[in-house]
């Protein structure tokens, strides 16, 4: 469709001095990310481990862990893939060297930000959006600089067309911007804290939304695209097929988005978002499983080179293990599913088969193909990088079945009961203590895997100390193309007619979904109607010879970019909607007053104290509508009981047990024996202690700005309630001290940071007065 | 007619024929797409990684 084409030499020096920066950078914050996982694996066998240390204990360490791997080990890798890639599929060097500058070493102060700010509890406890407000401008900051760049190069690049793996590129730097706002949106109560915009189940919704697709377009789409430069490379051949590659791309980053609700399955959001959240994962499968084969097939007929060389080993178990975890994640959103493995070790399996085999594989993979190149050398030992292969590999397995083992007995044990309805195992430690072995056993696949890397690190030092930095300087062929009178402009492209019947698509499969009957089959016959009209188009288009549309966005980065952030959008806004209509599904009373009072300034304090010390890793706040989840807990949690909280605490994980209604179970003297020494009140607990929080002391005045911010975002509290706040404050601390000394706390004081915990806890499952009284008639009537 | 269909029918049948409708499209999908007497209209772009192998000089 081109005339009067130009072809020119150009000579072109690649920018390869940050690849190697964002490699080492990969290399050694992932030794530490890791380490950190193994203590803290290590301490749910032996809690003594965090020696009474707050920047130790496991609640503070975990989101460190979390983030590191996430954004240090992953993030640098997938910069350093990035930047290699993109330069030589656009046969240019990056823009600007300043900003790839910017974006390297303002990556790595994000990191060490995170990794001073999280031990000391400074967080937003929402997972992988834990960063306060000043680092996440930071981050904001450096990846629009990323962004820039990028984008930049792709305006100067000297190859017209877009290679598969910038598509996945483009998508994963719009998308995470979009994502990272959104979410992080809050307002500032002093330098390292701040109450997030949203609350209750929109900040679930919200933080879900992003969390489930930080996974996806932070560790799965840059991969991909790093698979999609890496192994054809690595093989010495082709991708399998480059028109799978289309449609893997296109049904990935439009259905990926919808799916985050899974995570909040049988949880007290509303039905109707669950449901599309479980049947947009069930989807994914395919385009997953699309994108693995395509992967693996990609050698065929080089299998054999998989025996004797390390890097195709590594990428081959990676996509593998790809299509193990995009096979499992449906699995597990699933309703029934979820029931049983939400909240136990089983998701702790499934977010390593992904973490580990797939971004930790991918990326070994990727550096010891690289660091050669990149040094001009080759690599110092196969052997060595063989041995990380099979102890990676062993580790993995390890972790990952020991896991299974233990989240499914998890699952089976919560909700196991005798025959006259009671539960078969009350005692929540004797659940968690049946499982050591399997701790064990995870914490040694963790060492495995830990020392593989180690291995990794000697082996590429060793490597790069061989040879010497390389420049890369080169000549590319440049061909440049006329365009033909009349080629459609970029915008143009964006409203073709493709886009036109994708969009006509999603409107009649919305009107399948709506919950009318009539509107349902109205909406079925228009969506059998335009896929056979797309079908009879792509056939006559194909009969003629002409595939032109796809081919035309390619070449257009605007268009391409726009058409991917349409489709990411569409999803975003699809799911965040019942974020805005929930206030519809909150019961009010007889009077239509919502039954709810905020938290008073002693509770706030304690809420904050709960947030600081990450007690969400452990405890979920969310009570499911199950027989077995009521007779152990309470009542199921309702919606509204949430509807101030910022952030939501309803947890992802029960290492202990919900917490929702734990307020009426125990008296403050238990708490505070228990905050002190676990063991004290539960001998088998492997909780650690909190014995700072007996000597450190709060500020009061600081609850009446917080409770100013707050009423900003919406919660009631009045202008008394403020200007009282410090004097209520002392009113209520009074109370709970006075309470702790007839139980001969003699020690007890109000100014204490246990203390405002203490209120907190009592107040968890007694806000709202419905509960009370429903859980005291199904009581009644049992 | 079509009312008593639609007040004899089950809700269920709708999502399922709804799944079905997505894994028939996406079977010919990738049916389409494996074919390989099309595949060369793509080779040069599959091609673009192994094109630099050709190109540096260091």
């Amino acid at each position: 469709m081109h005339t009067a084409n130009v072809t020119e030499t150009r000579r072109v020096v690649y920018n390869d001095a940050l690849v190697r920066g964002f490699v080492w950078a990969s290399v050694g914050w992932g030794l530490i990310g890791l380490l950190v996982g193994l203590v803290i694996a290590l301490q749910l066998s032996f809690p003594a481990l965090n020696a009474d240390l707050p920047f130790l204990t496991f609640s503070r360490l975990r989101p460190l862990h979390t983030n590191a791997v996430i954004f240090a080990l992953v993030g640098n890798m997938m910069f350093a893939g990035i930047y290699y890639s993109t330069q030589r599929l656009l046969k240019t060097r990056m823009a600007s060297d300043l900003l790839g500058s910017v974006h390297l070493w303002g990556w790595q102060l994000i990191i060490l930000g995170a990794a001073v700010t999280l031990p000391l509890g400074i967080t937003q406890s929402k997972e992988y959006a834990e960063l306060e407000w000043p680092l996440d401008i930071l981050v904001v900051l450096v990846w629009v600089a990323f962004a820039v760049n990028f984008f930049w190069t792709l305006a100067i690049r000297n190859e017209k067309s877009l290679y598969v793996s910038l598509w996945f590129y483009i998508s994963t730097i719009l998308t995470i911007a979009v994502l990272y706002i959104v979410n992080n949106l809050a307002l500032p109560v002093t330098m390292t804290k701040s109450y997030g915009v949203f609350a209750g189940a929109q900040d679930a919704l919200t933080q879900w939304w992003y969390g489930h697709n930080a996974v996806a377009f932070f560790l799965t789409t840059p991969i991909l695209g790093i698979m999609y430069y890496f192994l054809p490379k690595a093989a010495d051949r082709p991708v399998f097929s480059y028109r799978l590659s289309i449609v893997h791309f296109w049904a990935l980053v439009f259905i990926y988005i919808w799916a985050g609700p899974h995570h909040l399955l049988n949880t007290a959001l509303p039905d109707w978002a669950q449901s599309l959240g479980m049947v947009f994962s069930l989807m994914l499968w395919a385009p997953s499983w699309g994108g693995m084969l395509n992967g693996l097939l990609t050698l065929r007929g080089a299998f054999y080179k998989v025996r004797t060389d390390p890097v195709l080993k590594f990428f081959v178990a990676g996509v593998t293990f790809y299509g193990m975890a995009t096979f499992e994640g449906p699995l597990l959103s699933i309703k029934s599913v979820s029931a049983l493995g939400h909240y136990t070790d089983w998701i702790i399996g499934h977010v390593h088969g992904g973490a580990l085999g797939w971004n930790g594989f991918m990326a070994a993979g990727m550096f010891y193909w690289l660091v050669p190149k990149l040094y001009g050398t080759k690599l110092h030992s196969t052997k060595i990088a063989d041995y990380h292969f099979w102890i990676g590999m062993v580790g993995i397995l390890l972790y990952v079945a020991s896991m299974w083992i233990s989240g499914v007995s998890q699952g089976l044990m919560w909700r196991a009961e005798n025959a006259d309805g009671s539960l078969q195992y009350p005692d929540w430690n004797e659940i968690l203590n049946s499982q050591q072995m399997m701790y064990m056993a995870r914490s040694f696949g963790g060492l495995l895997f830990v020392a593989g890397w180690a291995m990794m690190f000697y082996n590429l030092i060793v490597t790069a100390m061989s040879g010497r930095p390389v420049t890369v300087d080169t000549e590319v062929t440049v061909t440049r193309t006329a365009p033909l009178p009349g080629e459609p402009t970029s915008m143009q492209l964006v409203r073709s007619k493709p886009v036109i019947i994708c969009v006509l698509g999603l409107i009649a499969a919305t009107m399948f979904g709506m919950p009318s009957i009539g509107l349902a089959v109205l909406g079925l016959v228009l969506l059998l109607a335009i896929i056979a009209f797309a079908g009879g188009m792509i056939y006559k288009s194909t009969h003629m010879g002409r595939h032109t549309w796809h081919e035309q966005i390619e070449s257009r980065p605007l268009a391409f970019s726009v058409l991917t952030l349409i489709a990411v959008v569409i999803g975003g806004v699809y799911e965040l909607v019942p974020g805005l209509v929930l206030d519809k599904e909150v019961p009010l009373s007889a009077s239509g007053e919502v039954c709810v009072k905020p938290y008073t300034p002693l509770e706030l304090t304690g809420r904050d104290l709960y947030v600081r010390e990450g007690c969400y890793v452990c405890h979920s706040q969310m009570i499911r509508p199950f027989r077995s989840e009521f007779v152990r807990y309470g009542a199921p949690s309702r919606i509204e009981e949430s509807m101030y909280d910022h952030p939501f605490q309803w947890g992802s994980k029960r290492t202990g047990p919900d917490l929702a209604r734990v307020g009426a179970k125990y008296d403050e003297a238990w708490h505070w024996d228990h905050m002190r020494n676990p063991r004290s009140t539960s001998p088998a607990s492997i909780m650690p202690g909190y014995p700072w929080m007996f000597d450190a002391v709060t500020e009061p005045a600081v609850a009446a700005d917080k409770m100013r911010v707050l009423k900003k975002l919406g919660v009631p509290y009045t202008d008394a309630e403020i200007a009282g706040a410090v004097a209520e404050y002392a009113r209520q601390a009074d109370e709970i001290v006075a309470a702790l000394k007839t139980k001969g706390k003699a020690d007890a004081s109000g100014d204490r940071e246990i203390v405002a915990l203490i209120a907190y806890l009592r107040r968890l499952g007694n806000n709202l007065e419905p509960v009370k009284s429903q859980a005291a008639s199904i009581e009644g009537g049992k | 007619m079509w009312r008593d269909l639609f007040a004899n029918m089950s809700l269920f049948v709708l999502p399922i024929l709804a799944m079905c409708i997505f894994v028939a499209i996406f079977c010919t999908v990738l049916l389409r797409v494996s074919q390989r007497a099309r595949a060369p209209e793509y080779d040069r772009m599959a091609s673009l990684p192994l094109a630099d192998d050709h190109q540096e000089n260091t």
